[in-house]
């Protein structure tokens, strides 16, 4: 298993936001954590991220504990993170913002732009541009192709869906097929069931920082119950 | 008077960018920037006076200096904003205060409230430009700033670090979670900031006079030009620099040198009134 969770409770000042988190992603897969906003999607990848420390459990990834590694730690030991609001460097350009990441990677194992091109063709044309001058669709592909160009074995996506025009959708859809295909395995964190149900074969249904469901996307939309806990 | 608002400008942009790059990397607004550029000012004054030679000489030697300052005190700026117990925006102001008040105090224990001046071989001098007789010192000021200015653009603009420290001052955990050691790029900004100040206090104080008090003053203008450009963002220093220039001239010509401060705050308040993210609206 690439990456496990055990357990895991997270707190942010007082207030307790994940309960007892346990997960495992293997090797090669597209897992899914869906709920509505709020449930805590995006509080399970901060904090295997390391944003959000935890108070107890354990962050297992290739074998090793990541709990209490900082978070450039877990990224340089193979986890990528593009996260929910994108955070592209507006100032700097599409080029400046995929090469930030391959300049920390250094020479060698690089992912290469030949491969970001192969996923997202059309970044080729607007490489030279600024972040500011970015479409809501531009920026999530700039802010994928930025987190592999780290040469990740995971990629945590936050809400990579949000947002896109539905021919958009479809062509990020392909482009997570595409990445898996490179060996990459991808944590998505999501809120439309059906796109889930396009792209992964495993789901976590997350509730008020709680997992309380785990199986097929099917399952769920079969289930007129978690259907609507999820909300679409 | 244009001419002159332009030239006090050139050299305020070299203290406004080191202290904007500073807040923009690692969000600590330097008390301290006037202490820099008195330390630097007395720097060259005693070294002119117990080595001799043009005080200009002297600027990469008090640059190398002050970057080595910088980059031993950065460990402690670091701790005293990064601990996870305090308030760090609050931790980096008291800490820079404490600074510059301990740089202040140090000054006046060995200096005392002394007057003092550096002399070089433009002072005095004049240039003429057609119509135009513009002192030879204000004018290698400016063109100092203008030197500095863009090398520091050069820089940040057409290098990796650049690039990086640009993206790290942006946004600093974004930049970590691509994997950027931001506490090099913060030790690395400050010991440059420290640097460069260091370096335009020799200018001032050839400019100008070297007194304890001194760095008040530049303060007050660093702080002006970073608000005035937007927090944060470096590219806004040279235009809020070239305009503190000319409201100070034309303060001084039309109303009174007295009122200048007056002036500079009724501006500052109206830019934070109307645009709090400076007049380019591109600043935190």
């Amino acid at each position: 298993m690439l990456l496990k969770i055990e357990n895991l409770d997270v707190f942010i000042g007082s207030t307790q936001i994940l309960r007892n988190i346990s997960l495992g992603v293997n090797e090669g897969e597209i897992v899914c954590l869906l709920g509505r906003n709020g449930a805590g999607k995006s509080s399970i990848i901060r904090s295997t991220i390391g944003l959000y420390p935890s108070r107890s459990g354990k962050i297992i990834f290739k074998g090793k504990d990541i709990t209490s590694l900082s978070p450039r730690k877990k990224v340089l030991s193979g986890i990528g993170y593009s996260p929910e609001d994108t955070r592209i460097f507006t100032e700097l350009t599409v080029e400046e913002n995929i090469n930030l990441s391959t300049w920390v990677r250094g020479k060698g194992d690089i992912f290469s732009y030949e491969k970001i091109f192969a996923i997202f063709p059309k970044i080729k044309d607007f490489l030279d541009r600024k972040g500011l001058n970015l479409s809501g669709g531009e920026k999530k592909m700039v802010s994928v192709a930025r987190a592999l160009a780290l040469n990740p074995s995971l990629l945590l996506l936050d809400e990579a869906f949000e947002g896109l025009a539905p021919l958009v959708v479809n062509h990020f859809m392909e482009a997570l097929n595409q990445i898996r295909k490179l060996g990459v395995t991808i944590l998505l964190g999501e809120s439309n069931v059906r796109i889930v149900s396009q792209v992964t074969e495993r789901t976590y249904i997350i509730e008020r920082g709680e997992i309380i469901f785990e199986g097929h996307p099917r399952e769920i939309i079969e289930n007129e119950r978690l259907l609507k806990l999820v909300g679409k | 008077m244009l001419i002159d608002g332009l030239l006090i400008g050139g050299l305020i942009i070299v203290v406004g960018i080191g202290f904007s790059l500073c807040f923009g990397v690692m969000h600590i607004v330097d008390f301290a920037v006037g202490e820099w550029v008195m330390l630097g000012a007395y720097t060259g004054f005693i070294l002119v006076r117990y080595f001799g030679h043009d005080p200009m000489i002297y600027l990469p030697l008090v640059f190398l200096i002050f970057c080595a300052l910088g980059w031993a005190i950065y460990p402690l700026i670091y701790r005293a904003v990064s601990g996870k117990r305090h308030n760090p925006v609050l931790m980096g102001l008291v800490f820079t205060f404490g600074l510059s008040i301990l740089a202040k105090g140090g000054a006046l224990s060995v200096w005392g409230y002394h007057i003092q001046s550096i002399t070089t071989w433009l002072s005095g001098k004049s240039l003429a430009l057609g119509p135009l007789t513009i002192p030879a010192l204000r004018f290698s000021g400016f063109l100092f700033g203008i030197l500095i200015t863009l090398l520091l653009m050069l820089f940040l603009y057409k290098t990796r670090l650049g690039i990086t420290i640009r993206a790290t001052a942006q946004d600093r955990e974004m930049a970590n979670l691509l994997g950027t050691d931001v506490r090099k790029v913060g030790a690395l900004v400050y010991s440059l900031y420290a640097g460069v100040t260091g370096m335009s206090g020799i200018l001032i104080g050839a400019l100008f006079s070297i007194h304890a008090a001194m760095g008040v003053k530049y303060c007050t203008l660093a702080f002006f030009v970073v608000v005035l450009a937007g927090m944060g963002y470096v590219p806004g220093v040279i235009i809020a620099g070239l305009i503190l220039g000319l409201l100070q001239s034309f303060v001084g010509v039309y109303i009174g040198g007295r009122y200048n401060l007056v002036a500079l705050f009724m501006v500052m308040y109206g830019v934070l009134l109307i645009t709090p993210k400076g007049i380019l609206r591109r600043g935190i």
